[in-house]
């Protein structure tokens, strides 16, 4: 622990020095006098001090947790000598906030004793948070010296986006081939009703539409639609993130993308991932409960990384976009690159679908006929851009603040319906 | 009240009786402000006030700087307001309670961060507060009730004086080293001893 001399001792030692000094050079005993209490204090406090033997642990109850859930910390702290004065404080830290409990702590530690300062912290937004570590106090017996130190915690919260329940998102154009909860345009062997057709040699009997066969003297087959499962890639925009008040536009989309993430791999499909940004990251789309894990590790290490040595979408692997995938764009839409990396995804015939995290509700418009006219002319632009998506057939819905991301979804599927001649 | 805010009181009302004794016994014609004539008192209310400035903002802005000099300047303003020998006989008293003043300054200047302290805290730091400014008023009152017979002027007492602040500087320099030895010896790391769970 590091030691540290209050400014009191030197103004003690200061005041005494100067009362002998002024005694002695004005012949004033007085002055002498009045100074003594101020010596002897400076020679009580030095003969006094004792370095505090401490031993502090740290118990932190979980380092991996959900969004608005709490987490518990506790310190404790034991020592060997009497402390009369032992400061515990706790920093909390961006992204956390204390909702319980107290996070500075002043005891009074007597020797092999112990103390413990608990907080309770509230998490905010998903993200890795190291914790801070704690700061160690005390205070000599005169508060002459102060003995510093911290604890080495070296821990990490690792806060899980909440994703939202969906009860429906949107369909991918094409199905893969392993079974699923997708209804494929094809037809075979499924339970959902697709056609009938004139019986050919090795049909199922179990198949045979009895009926149309009795009426039309020929045998006829019924044809199904397979259930089958989606390969989905969520995009991520990594390239801007508008932010006010605590909040931003990567905020959602990262909540967002857990959500569909957590939809799709619970239909059996085959999710990935694209973070797009100042250093592109990527998952290969796989199924199965781990895969959300591995999402969402990845989701919360998301971070906008200002560099100009950025790599386009053509360097990703195309097992990380597989051919007939779905990819859903979550994006602010405020930065080029992203706007034409997706149109040049949907120039290579991918069934692509974006969903636009409004930015205007982060924005601050200024009074001056300048800024209205700048904010003006950025929302032309921005009307201009979803215009060239969906004349390519594109479904492009805003998420507007506090809006659950069903809407948007709903209205893409109803985009969807409109549009069919426009997919490719 | 908040402690900070109690202590800093407790500060400022010790500081504006010391003010308010030195400048009311200016007026003694034996006082050393009396030599400004009738306007004497002017001088030991002058400096209690400026102490008084001073420590309002040390307090505020939680410098130590202006606590010391309001330290300073009142006690000038004792020295220069008693004038007659039944006030200068409790020049002890007054160094007693001007370190008790201190004090109560810097335990506010302590206060600064935020949190909660137990009672234990503040039961213990005002008794050794009060064991210290006790203590030392006694230490005082050894040279001021003349205990040693002892020449009152001349250069024996300069020498003498000069011996002891020689040794208070000797003792003080040997407890210091003291405390750096244990410094030096001891690892930083050691004394906290990590072990998380």
């Amino acid at each position: 622990m590091t030691l540290t001399a209050s400014p009191k001792l030197g103004g003690y030692a200061a005041l005494g020095a100067a009362g002998l000094l002024v005694a002695l050079v004005s012949g004033l005993p007085e002055a002498a006098v009045l100074g003594l209490p101020f010596i002897v204090a400076v020679l009580a406090g030095l003969a006094l001090v004792e370095r505090p033997n401490l031993r502090a642990s740290v118990e932190v109850d979980r380092d991996r947790l959900l969004e608005g859930e709490d987490v518990h910390v506790a310190v404790t702290v034991r020592s060997t000598t009497d402390v009369p004065w032992l400061q515990i404080a706790w920093h909390v830290p961006q992204g956390l906030a204390a909702r319980g409990g107290r996070y500075i702590l002043g005891v009074r530690l007597a020797a092999e004793r112990s103390a413990v300062l608990e907080t309770d912290l509230s998490t905010a937004r998903w993200g890795v948070l190291p914790l801070p570590n704690p700061l160690l106090r005390a205070h000599d017996r005169l508060g002459f010296f102060r003995f510093e130190g911290s604890i080495d915690l070296n821990r990490t919260l690792r806060i899980y986006p909440r994703p939202e329940t969906l009860r429906r998102a949107l369909s991918p154009a094409e199905t893969q081939m392993f079974s699923g909860n997708e209804l494929s345009r094809v037809r075979g062997d499924g339970i959902e009703f697709a056609d009938v057709r004139p019986y050919v040699a090795g049909d199922r009997p179990r198949r045979i539409n009895w009926r149309l066969s009795a009426r039309s003297g020929q045998l006829h087959v019924n044809e199904m639609h397979p259930e089958r499962n989606a390969d989905v890639v969520i995009f991520l925009d990594l390239f801007s993130d508008v932010r006010s008040g605590g909040q931003g536009t990567l905020d959602f989309a990262v909540r967002a993308a857990a959500s569909l993430a957590s939809y799709y791999l619970a239909r059996r499909d085959r999710v990935g991932i694209i973070g797009f940004g100042g250093a592109l990251r990527w998952l290969k789309p796989d199924m199965g409960s781990t895969q959300i894990y591995r999402i969402v590790d990845t989701l919360i290490d998301s971070e906008v990384l200002l560099t100009y040595n950025w790599r386009g979408i053509e360097i990703i692997p195309p097992r990380t976009l597989p051919p007939k995938s779905l990819v859903v764009a979550l994006t602010p839409m405020m930065d080029d690159r992203t706007v034409d990396a997706l149109l040049d995804l949907r120039a290579r015939g991918f069934d692509l679908a974006v969903v636009e995290i409004m930015a205007e509700p982060f924005t601050v418009q200024r009074p001056s006929d300048a800024a209205r006219l700048a904010h003006r002319i950025w929302q032309l632009e921005r009307t201009a851009t979803r215009l060239r998506y969906r004349r390519l057939g594109v479904p492009i819905a805003q998420w507007r603040l506090g809006e659950p991301l069903a809407g948007p979804l709903a209205r893409e599927r109803e985009f969807g319906r409109q549009n069919r001649w426009l997919r490719v | 009240m908040a402690p900070r805010l109690t202590t800093a009181g407790l500060a400022l009302c010790g500081a504006s009786v010391l003010g308010a004794v030195s400048t009311a016994v200016a007026t003694d014609p034996t006082s050393l402000a009396a030599a400004a004539g009738r306007s004497a008192w002017m001088i030991p209310g002058g400096l209690s006030l400026g102490a008084l400035a001073c420590l309002v903002v040390g307090l505020r802005f939680a410098r130590p700087g202006p606590i010391m000099a309001a330290l300073a300047l009142l006690g000038a303003a004792w020295l220069l307001g008693p004038g007659s020998s039944t006030w200068r006989s409790l020049t002890a008293l007054a160094g007693g309670w001007l370190l008790a003043v201190a004090e109560m300054a810097y335990w506010s200047l302590d206060f600064q961060a935020a949190g909660t302290n137990s009672r234990s805290v503040y039961v213990r730091r005002a008794a050794t507060t009060a064991g210290l400014v006790g203590s030392s008023v006694v230490l005082s009152l050894v040279p001021e009730l003349n205990l040693f017979a002892a020449p009152t002027v001349g250069v024996e007492l300069t020498v003498a004086g000069l011996l002891a602040v020689a040794a208070l500087i000797a003792v003080a320099a040997a407890l210091a080293w003291r405390l750096r030895s244990e410094e030096g010896s001891t690892d930083a790391s050691a004394d906290l001893k990590r072990s998380t769970s």
